[in-house]
């Protein structure tokens, strides 16, 4: 963010960066596994006004994902760069916080007459909670199919809720991470709002908004983000989308198989996935096809056309290891050497 | 003591820093602060909100960074953390993430540590965690508590035992299978404290049943495994009865990974499970199918004669004479009158039988693969004999084609077909999980998987075998039971008893390997160790007669009930005395550690809650958390979990290294380490024998033994007072017998955090791995059969799959079959399958609010979407879950992934389910009885490994209803 002389920023001021860090996230290695989010919540958001909120998140797709139905909520920009109208996520959407009764369970003489048991934040059994759908997926025996959805703060390019903020209070930094002034936000919500990933989560306590801050901590030690880098699966690649030695690079710019989720809502994310390739699906006879079982509508309603091209290339690379012949893209997707991941964020964090 | 609410928890530093300068901010400055302003003007806009920043950026300063891991036996327990603590709270932890590849031609490791490691410290701080010595105040079980001093709770246990002592002997106090999960001290604590108090003790790891029989049946071991890399070099990556997302976490990427790099996935289980979304080909199985899929598979191979011939000539038995009249092995002792282990072959060359070799695998003859010819006996008589191949061959011809093994399994004969080509035809890693070994007939499925790879020349190769679980845990075991330190000169005894057992078994049979001799030894340490078979000891005492011996849930084929084939076996000498479980001994103290049977015991919560603890005048737990098991302790002794005592951790293959685990903050309460429980207890027993008057007890062996010196021997006089001492000993047997560089010491251990395995020892497992280890390579199991030639500890000498026991022959299991489950529990139309949970391993994260809370929270079952519509069940409906024996309440979760008669759940904490009963409860576990054929020599009893798994559960059938809302 530049900022001249004297003046209360302007939005493209408050959008500007000198540089955008991004993250791809490989869904052909990502098992739902959920250390990501452990790794988030325990760093940033294990606190009483915090636990419905997950700055980062892994939902099993398809399904309503998190928070629920944010597909169905608004927000970002039409293909004129008009803002869309957005609404906000209810607590139950955002996963809920659910409460146990292990006193009562345990302590309380009331033998086994009493099982332990989730109270909503509401009150009463859950409706809906986080990972509610864990491992559903959709299809039809035997060709069932899912994958899972990891999602954190994109850090837009196009940041939806900087625009939105009317206390100017969001703004990105020269690194391009976009964060949110706790000092300055006044809770109005008009961000939740307009993100239409609807990755910012309101503090009922605080009454403000908060965010993935992609623990810039960390980044300013040269420490990838903890979802980044706590990650057992290697499913991540971190650092600058113009650093032509970065894996992000590599993958989203050069080799173009990591692609943003949701291109359509306008924002210019800066999160990619490398979309998965899903084991062969059975025919009406239950004999093997060449057939991927994850339909390409599907894909395509996540990831846009673009992800028709991204798999081919991906088949074709993979096909030629097959064969037994070299491929600098799955060597680079392997990483052998997981810290070649992390482009200059490679220090441990101690 | 809640994270958060005894010290100044985050958010209120939050609230304190960030909101009282916020606060001062707005008001004062309007939108912009002074900062903010004068930076600007310089124009160094940079970090120009760094006010607000810097609550972010100084919340997490630490007082203390130490080494951490996870002693909690998941595959592999033993990753290397940081542990982040202020103020003598830990806040949290992440990967230490430097263990380096073998080369650079393999994937590292890194960062190793999942889910429930990146969190543990959430459990420290949970409601459900023991922190104050407690005494029940009502029944067991009503969750009414007292707390106690930790001397009156001492002095209690004490007096019981000795109670024990005086009223039924050293066996009335039985320490009921402790887990590892305690950690490698405590685990060798606890086994210290039984060795020298001469307690009984049901092997830990029979009744968990992670005991694959099928294939100690084939190799004569069960320990073998791999470094995760060796997946790295496989044409065919195949996964069955394991669900690696869940369970593997750590080492999934080397699965991804090697899916990049061209190697095709396979991955064969009755449902969609979570780890097939990265798999090329998934084998949807019908449960508990799996043996007719490969017989079916090995049938194309012969068939089609794409076998590996000179393999399974040289390394299996499908060379050696079976008799035809008796389906006996012929041997030596009715030819010649020479040893019954003597077995033959027929030589073409010299057109008669020929002595198989038994010191090694080649054979400088023309022995036949396929025929039958006559043989004269010493008797005068003539017997028609057949090899094993051609017994197999017509057997597979008749009932397994891929038409009829398709119909027993529930895939296409083609897909049998394409298997068979490609497996026969590449270098093929198969990996199995434990559920074959909680399914009754999986050690039929073993059987035929390890048939199939034999017959395609799949193991004791680079990219190929069948691995499951390496474990070495000898410098636990040392710790365990040794009256000598090392530097008191334990490896000069070590090495004097080795030399004298190695006599011993080479003058019973001089052709002994020095693997033999290893798993002799293993069998006498057994003998002596007061560790009895599982099955045995619940039939016994813990009423499981009662369930076992139900005719109507038994296999068909057999004609004898459980309780039959044990009075024979032990009439005929097929069990050792020794492991008989006197029916006139029953329990007076039960112990516990670490171990939840209500959830683990397959009908645990009936048959212990009904029939085992009401014989005991006494049940303690040593426990970090209140388990439902807990809950019915007489008294709790609360113990310091990981991060608040010194440990290491054990030793897995597939990641090859060992790791520190620091003190990093006191125990909550007056939690103690176990070590330190265990030599309280030790003096407490002394103090109160000597006021009792009672001088010394006669242990199970007959010898007498002294009261008084009871802390003295547990210390060895000192020498290893606590949990410090302790692993400092354990670094230096390590170092003494290779696992690490011989000049390794403590104090190098806690500077690295972590160190690289140098070898496996001089364990059981190094010679049952049978392979050389290799820093610098990945490793793989078998290789010493394979390459050197040695001979495999069987009967045959060689991978065996004709097993002549009567046992064998009788129930029709003398070569690999597919039979179906019997009907444990009674006739029901869905199949119940499952296994571990993704976010908690067994059910120590299970009751844990942030773990509860990356879920439901709550138990689930999933059941197919177009099943559950027909039956009216809508998701997150309440579903009852029932056969004849028992029922349970899940919530359900409608999934495509789940086939349309099966059902699927995980572990959970049975007092997450109404009356805490979860469907373990219903499970029965009846345990195969032809496994008591523990005279076979690959049926052998010993350490973790023989007599039957009293724990099968897959595949039991069950039926299902939506429960009516009152």
């Amino acid at each position: 963010m530049k900022i001249l002389n004297n003046t209360v920023p302007s939005k493209q001021q408050l959008m500007a960066s000198d540089r955008q860090l991004a993250t791809v996230i490989d869904l052909n290695k990502c098992m739902g596994c959920q250390s990501c989010v452990v790794a988030c919540k325990n760093l940033w958001t294990e606190r009483e006004d915090a636990h419905h909120m997950r700055w980062m998140s892994v939902a099993t797709a398809p399904g309503s994902l998190y928070p629920r139905d944010f597909e169905k909520k608004g927000g970002g920009y039409d293909q004129q760069g008009n803002a869309q109208a957005g609404e906000l996520p209810s607590m139950v959407d955002s996963g809920d916080a659910f409460t146990f009764n292990h006193q009562e369970v345990l302590y309380e003489g009331n033998a086994q007459s009493k099982k332990l048991e989730p109270t909503s934040a509401l009150g009463g059994a859950p409706e809906w909670g986080y990972n509610w759908e864990e491992d559903q997926g959709k299809g039809e025996w035997p060709n069932p199919y899912f994958f899972y959805m990891p999602r954190k703060c994109n850090h837009c390019s196009q940041p939806a809720c900087v625009d939105a903020c009317s206390r100017n209070a969001i703004y990105k930094r020269e690194d391009g991470i976009v964060l949110i002034d706790q000092d300055k936000c006044e809770g109005h919500r008009h961000c939740v709002a307009a993100c239409p990933y609807k990755m910012i989560f309101f503090n009922p306590v605080t009454q403000k908004s908060e965010k993935c801050i992609e623990c810039f901590p960390r980044i300013d030690q040269k420490i990838a983000s903890a979802c980044n880098r706590q990650c057992p699966g290697r499913t991540r690649a971190f650092g600058f989308l113009d650093d032509r030695n970065s894996l992000v690079y590599r993958l989203v710019e050069e080799f173009k198989v990591a692609i943003p989720l949701h291109p359509e809502y306008g924002t210019t994310p800066n999160v990619f996935y490398v979309p998965p390739m899903s084991p062969q699906a059975f025919d009406d006879n239950n004999e093997l096809t060449d057939e991927m079982r994850i339909p390409d509508s599907v894909l395509e309603g996540y990831f846009g056309p673009g992800v028709h091209k991204a798999l081919a290339i991906l088949l074709a690379e993979r096909e030629k290891k097959k064969q037994g012949e070299a491929s600098e893209l799955m060597d680079l997707l392997i990483s052998r050497k997981w810290q070649d991941r992390f482009a200059e964020f490679t220090n441990h964090p101690v | 003591m809640k994270k958060g609410t005894t010290t100044l928890p985050r958010r209120d530093f939050l609230k304190l820093s960030g909101g009282a300068v916020g606060l001062s901010l707005v008001t004062l400055n309007g939108c912009t602060s002074p900062s903010f302003l004068s930076s600007v003007s310089k124009g160094t806009a940079k970090l120009a909100y760094s006010s607000w920043e810097d609550v972010y950026t100084k919340e997490w300063r630490w007082d203390k960074v130490s080494w951490g891991s996870h002693n909690n036996q998941c595959l592999p327990a033993a990753c290397s953390f940081r542990v982040y603590s202020k103020n003598g709270i830990v806040w949290r932890e992440e990967q230490h993430a430097q263990s380096d590849a073998s080369s650079d031609a393999y994937p590292d490791y890194n960062p190793m540590g999942c889910q429930k490691g990146c969190a543990f410290h959430n459990l420290l701080y949970s409601e459900e965690r023991l922190r104050y010595p407690m005494k029940r105040a009502g029944e067991r079980g009503e969750g009414k508590w007292q707390r106690i001093s930790w001397d009156q709770a001492l002095t209690e246990v004490a007096d019981a035992i000795l109670d024990a002592h005086a009223e039924v002997g050293s066996d009335g106090f039985h320490i009921d299978s402790p887990h590892l999960h305690a950690g490698s001290v405590a685990t060798a604590g606890i086994g210290r404290l039984g060795n020298q108090l001469g307690a009984i003790s049901p092997d830990t790891n029979v009744a968990i049943g992670d005991d694959l029989k099928g294939v100690s049946q084939v190799f004569g071991k069960m320990r073998m495994g791999m470094t995760s890399d060796n997946m790295f070099d496989a044409e065919i990556l195949i996964f069955s009865n394991t669900n690696w997302s869940y369970t593997a976490t750590p080492m999934y990427h080397f699965i991804t990974e090697a899916r990049y790099n061209g190697s095709e996935v396979v991955l064969v289980n009755p449902d969609y499970n979570p780890s097939t979304i990265h798999a090329d080909i998934h084998v949807p199985v019908l449960p508990a199918s799996d043996a007719a899929l490969w017989l079916g598979v090995s049938q194309v191979m012969i068939e089609e004669e794409i076998y590996h011939r000179d393999f399974i000539l040289e390394q299996t038995d499908m060379p050696i004479l079976v008799r035809l009249d008796n389906d006996k092995f012929l041997s030596a002792a009715e030819i010649d009158g020479g040893r019954s282990d003597q077995l033959y072959f027929y030589d073409s060359g010299i057109a008669g039988i020929a002595k198989a070799p038994r010191a090694q695998l080649i054979y400088n003859g023309q022995q036949e693969l396929d025929g039958r010819w006559r043989v004269s006996l010493k008797d005068g008589t003539t017997v028609e004999v057949e090899t094993v191949f051609r017994k197999l061959k017509d057997k597979l011809n008749r009932e397994y084609t891929p038409e009829l093994a398709g119909a027993k399994c529930g895939v296409t004969a083609k897909l049998i077909r394409t298997l068979a080509r490609k497996i026969a035809t590449k270098r093929t890693h198969f990996y199995n999980g434990f559920s074959s070994a909680k399914t009754y007939h999986g050690d039929l499925s073993e059987r035929a998987t390890l048939l199939m790879l034999g017959l395609s020349g799949n193991w004791g190769k680079p990219g190929t075998g069948f691995n499951n679980f390496l474990m070495t845990i000898d410098h636990v075991g040392h710790v365990g039971s040794t009256d000598k330190t090392i530097a008191q000169g334990k490896m000069a005894d070590q090495a004097r008893t080795l030399q004298q057992v190695t006599q011993l078994v080479k003058s019973q049979d001089p052709d002994a390997s020095e693997e033999d001799v290893h798993l002799a030894l293993a069998v006498m340490s057994q003998r002596q160790s007061g560790s009895v078979p599982p099955a045995i000891w619940m039939y016994r005492y813990a009423g499981y007669n009662k369930l076992w011996d139900r005719k109507e849930w038994q296999d068909p084929a057999l004609s004898k009930t459980f309780g039959e084939y044990l009075s024979e076996g032990l009439a005929k000498g097929y069990i050792d005395p020794v492991y008989q479980c006197d029916p006139a001994k029953q329990p007076r103290v039960i112990m516990y550690q670490c171990h939840n049977p209500l959830r683990r015991q397959r009908s645990g919560a009936r048959m212990y809650i009904e029939e085992l603890w009401p014989k005991a005048k006494m049940i303690f737990s040593v426990e970090t958390r209140m388990s439902s098991s807990a809950a019915y302790s007489d008294i709790l002794l609360p113990a310091a979990w990981y991060y608040e005592k010194m440990d290491t951790t054990m030793v897995f293959a597939h990641y090859p290294f060992q790791s520190m685990q620091q003190q990093a903050v006191n125990p909550p309460g007056e939690a103690l380490a176990e070590w330190d429980i265990y030599r309280n207890l030790m003096a407490k027993i002394s103090a109160r024998a000597a006021a009792r008057g009672m001088k010394q007890f006669v242990d199970r062996a007959g010898a007498t033994r002294l009261y008084s010196d009871l802390e003295s021997r547990f210390t060895i006089n000192g020498e290893l007072n606590n949990n410090r001492d302790v692993v400092r000993e354990m670094v230096a047997y390590s170092a003494a017998t290779g696992s690490f560089p011989s000049d390794y010491t403590l104090e190098k251990y806690e500077q690295d955090g972590q160190a690289r395995i140098t070898s496996l020892g001089n364990s059981t497992q190094h010679h049952t791995n049978a392979s050389d280890w290799n820093v610098k390579k990945p490793n793989f199991a078998l290789g010493w059969h394979v390459e050197k030639k040695l001979p495999y500890p069987t009967h045959t000498r060689r991978a065996q799959f004709y097993m002549d026991h009567e046992w064998f022959i009788e129930s029709g299991e003398a070569l690999p079959v597919h039979k179906d489950s019997p009907p444990v529990g009674g006739d029901h139309p869905f199949h119940l399958i499952g296994g571990h949970a993704r976010i908690s391993v067994h059910t120590l994260h299970m009751s844990n609010p942030h773990f509860l809370k990356l879920h439901r929270g709550q138990p689930v079952l999933f059941i197919n979407d177009q099943t559950a519509n027909e039956k009216g069940i809508a998701d997150g409906d309440q579903v009852r879950m029932f056969n004849d024996y028992d029922e349970t309440e899940f919530q359900a979760s409608l999934s495509a992934a789940v086939g349309r008669d099966q059902v699927v759940t995980y572990m959970w904490e049975p007092y997450q389910f109404k009356n805490w009963k979860s469907h373990d409860a219903m499970t029965i576990g009846l345990p195969k009885p032809t496994q008591l054929a523990m005279n076979y020599t690959q049926c052998r009893f010993h350490s973790s490994t023989g007599s039957p798994n009293p724990t099968t559960d897959r595949d039991i059938q069950v039926s299902i209803e939506k429960v009516k809302e009152a």
